[in-house]
């Protein structure tokens, strides 16, 4: 219980509190307590046929962000679970619309689908909002001031990358369902020029995506971090799009690696007649996962500030690897049940391996953000509009 | 009276101030440099109890005070004010509770995975109208050509005649369906029913056949699954598996496909063997009203049997029978069985 004995103020004027430290977060919940937690909220979930999971969210986050320590403090969440239920409600609609369209009509499944993916920041923004307003740290809450049309300006370099597929599926769309419907009737001789189009445009999509994605990453994380507030302190941002070209390319030898391995394992395998072993191979397809995510974040973070403070991630690929080949397996030995203990193996890895560097006095001197600041009706009309969909 | 030790945080700054709180019956106090305050007890909203977490009074200016968590504080904040917010807290440390809500999730899984999902499944598929059907189906042809090649080695006039034979059969069960032969060789001895209302019978399995009767009783199977719905039955009670995960979850991402893997497998495969059966007495039905004996079913499905076991014996597969329980099919012999002593009932 040491670990929970609130901290003691600092004399913001000493010498010491001027000085800039480590503080690394930290994580001092236990899986058996959330196993509790956690059957109950299933319970219920079940017994109020999904209602009481609204509730059971909160309480979940409460759980997750009481146990998160900064400086000793912890976090705290405070959404509401009538919000988070009307954006289960919302969400479940668009779900299912959208997957049963998807199996009776096409066009008009496409055409749902479009317009999600336009809704789409929109619904991301109102989200980010309302978690960042329901987080608190020494009861002063966090903010994200971030637009629907900046995310759209970001999101644009990742939808660019689908632009070709989707000309040449306009026009050569009935086309190719004309070779389909002969295809099927066994006719010889049609063109492939249409079919040769559709492939190129694929390629091009892929090759797009591949080059377009570590500056959409790049765009992403600073439009995260720019707007986030924390008081009167401004989250900032200064990775160069080259910083994340760097860490994808260092994901992308470790993938190449692993697929090496994986094809030496299967090999050994099929040599040594035992083609359960190939089960083997198929955990290794975490490591590059993990390599992509830990260098991702750690990336970010090495260029993440809030404040005067800087962050700092130290996450590695081999112990991260490892924590998610050996979660998986112990969630199929228990057969769903290690659930709560591998989140909560996930939560501590994460906040050990991230840090804020900064002085005592500034974490002390935050100041919150006078109300009369904010335009009474811009934040009522969020708050009204504020749902959460983040699952 | 017991003093306790909290920081107390005003709302307006991060910075957190060391404050002893002192009770007396209705309020509390609250004393630390610069402060002292004192408030009835019925205006402060105390944080439910959550594991060993820090517990927080909110008070109505919005500051906090933060402390750990007491039982001692706990009965008396609540002798004190009318809140009592910690049921929840008191589930999730009984042990009891736990042991029988995990005993009593596992149960209701399990019936709604076996019982609920295909009863409800058959309610809704029967209530799709039969274009809908069709379009669900369409391509699941192609696909499967595209992956096992879309050749038949039989001479076309057998293919007609065949054809033909089986026209009849779908007439009498009044299933509009379309009948497709297939090398598939990978596939052996076999005839299935995809969901646009096409049924594939192997050459495998014309081979064997000594009598096109026996093909008429494999067909008449197959029209059961055609005429019931059974692969939107299928599609829905997997489907329904995971919209149940995820209301109960609300979380369907990454390692929580992994939670869904358990009951969809059992879904599907208590599922299967039900589907299997009702397929078989529609058969079996529809043979009687055509004037072939269910009979025919019994020998075919024991030279599929046995073609099987040749087929595993030659490449070695199977050797020590795994994966036989996860066998779709009913035990052949069972089956077979049924098929002898059938009567109409």
């Amino acid at each position: 219980m040491l670990d929970q004995t609130p901290t003691q103020p600092v004399d913001t004027h000493s010498p010491a509190a001027t000085q800039p430290r480590e503080y690394r977060f930290r994580f001092t919940g236990s899986g058996g307590e959330y196993f509790s937690i956690w059957i109950v909220n299933l319970l219920l979930s079940i017994l109020t046929l999904g209602i009481y999971s609204a509730w059971a969210k909160v309480r979940r986050e409460q759980y997750f962000h009481r146990n998160t320590l900064l400086d000793n403090q912890p976090f705290d969440y405070t959404g509401q679970p009538k919000k988070i239920l009307i954006g289960r409600i919302l969400a479940l609609i668009v779900l299912a619309v959208g997957s049963s369209l998807q199996k009776i009509n096409v066009p008009l499944a496409l055409a749902v689908t479009a317009s999600f993916a336009l809704l789409y920041p929109w619904i991301i923004v109102r989200s980010l909002k309302f978690r960042a307003r329901n987080t608190r740290y020494r009861n002063l809450a966090l903010r994200f001031t971030g637009t629907t049309a900046e995310a759209v300006k970001v999101f644009l370099w990742i939808y660019v990358a689908v632009v070709p597929f989707v000309l040449v599926s306009i026009i050569y769309g009935p086309e190719l369902a004309a070779i389909k419907a002969h295809k099927q009737a066994a006719a010889p001789n049609i063109s492939s020029g249409p079919m040769l189009w559709v492939f190129i445009s694929m390629g091009i999509t892929a090759l797009l995506f591949a080059v377009l994605w570590p500056i959409y990453q790049c765009r992403m994380q600073a439009f995260l971090h720019r707007h986030l507030r924390y008081g009167n302190a401004q989250g900032d941002f200064d990775g160069s799009t080259g910083d994340f070209y760097r860490a994808l390319l260092r994901a992308a030898g470790v993938s190449v690696v692993t697929i090496i391995l994986m094809g030496v394992i299967i090999a050994a395998m099929a040599a040594l007649k035992f083609p359960w072993g190939i089960l083997l191979a198929y955990p290794l397809l975490l490591i590059p996962q993990a390599a992509y995510k830990v260098n991702i974040i750690n990336t970010t973070y090495k260029h993440s500030s809030i404040g005067e403070q800087y962050f700092y991630a130290d996450m590695k690929v081999g112990s991260y690897a490892w924590l998610l080949i050996s979660n998986l397996v112990l969630l199929l030995v228990t057969l769903g049940f290690a659930w709560p203990w591998i989140n909560v193996r996930l939560a501590r890895y994460r906040c050990e391996h991230l840090a804020l560097i900064a002085t005592p006095a500034a974490i002390e001197n935050v100041v919150g953000e006078a109300q009369q600041d904010i335009s009474a009706f811009g934040e009522e009309a969020a708050e009204f509009l504020d749902f959460d969909i983040s699952l | 009276m017991t003093v306790l030790a909290g920081l107390y945080f005003d709302g307006k700054t991060a910075r957190g101030a060391a404050v002893e709180i002192t009770f007396a019956p209705y309020e509390l106090t609250l004393r630390g440099d610069d402060i002292d305050i004192t408030v009835p007890i019925a205006t402060i909203k105390l944080s439910p109890r959550l594991g060993r977490t820090r517990r927080q009074m909110i008070f109505h200016d919005g500051a906090v005070c933060e402390l750990d968590d007491d039982p001692v504080f706990d009965r008396w904040f609540s002798e004190n004010s009318h809140q009592h917010w910690n049921l929840l807290a008191r589930f999730e440390s009984h042990w009891g509770i736990i042991l029988a809500s995990a005993l009593l999730i596992v149960a209701f899984v399990g019936v709604i995975a076996i019982w609920g999902l295909p009863w409800a499944a058959q309610k809704i598929a029967m209530r799709v109208p039969q274009p809908w059907v069709d379009q669900l189906g369409r391509g699941s042809l192609v696909a499967l050509d595209n992956a096992l090649g879309d050749e038949s080695k039989l001479p076309a006039v057998r293919q007609q005649q065949l054809r033909e034979k089986f026209a009849a059969l779908a007439h009498a069960a009044a299933v509009p369906a379309k009948f497709e032969f297939r090398t598939w060789p990978q596939l052996g001895a076999n005839a299935l029913a995809l969901p646009d209302s096409t049924i594939v019978m192997t050459d495998k399995l014309v081979e064997i056949a000594d009598d096109d009767r026996e093909l008429l009783a494999v067909i008449a199977h197959e029209l059961g699954h055609e005429h019931e719905r059974h692969a939107l039955r299928q599609l829905l009670a997997s489907s329904g598996v995971a919209a149940l995960i995820f209301i109960m979850t609300g979380d369907v991402s990454g390692l929580s496909n992994v939670v869904v893997v358990a009951p969809t497998l059992l879904t599907n495969m208590h599922h299967s063997r039900m589907l299997e059966h009702d397929a078989d007495r529609f058969g079996f039905a529809l043979l009687r009203r055509s004037d072939i004996d269910p009979i025919w079913f019994a020998r075919i499905i024991r030279k599929i049997e046995t073609a099987q076991r040749d087929k595993d014996a030659g490449t070695g597969k199977n050797k020590n029978g795994y994966g036989s329980w996860l066998r779709m099919h009913p035990d052949s012999e069972e089956r077979a069985r049924e098929a002898e002593h059938y009567r109409d009932d």
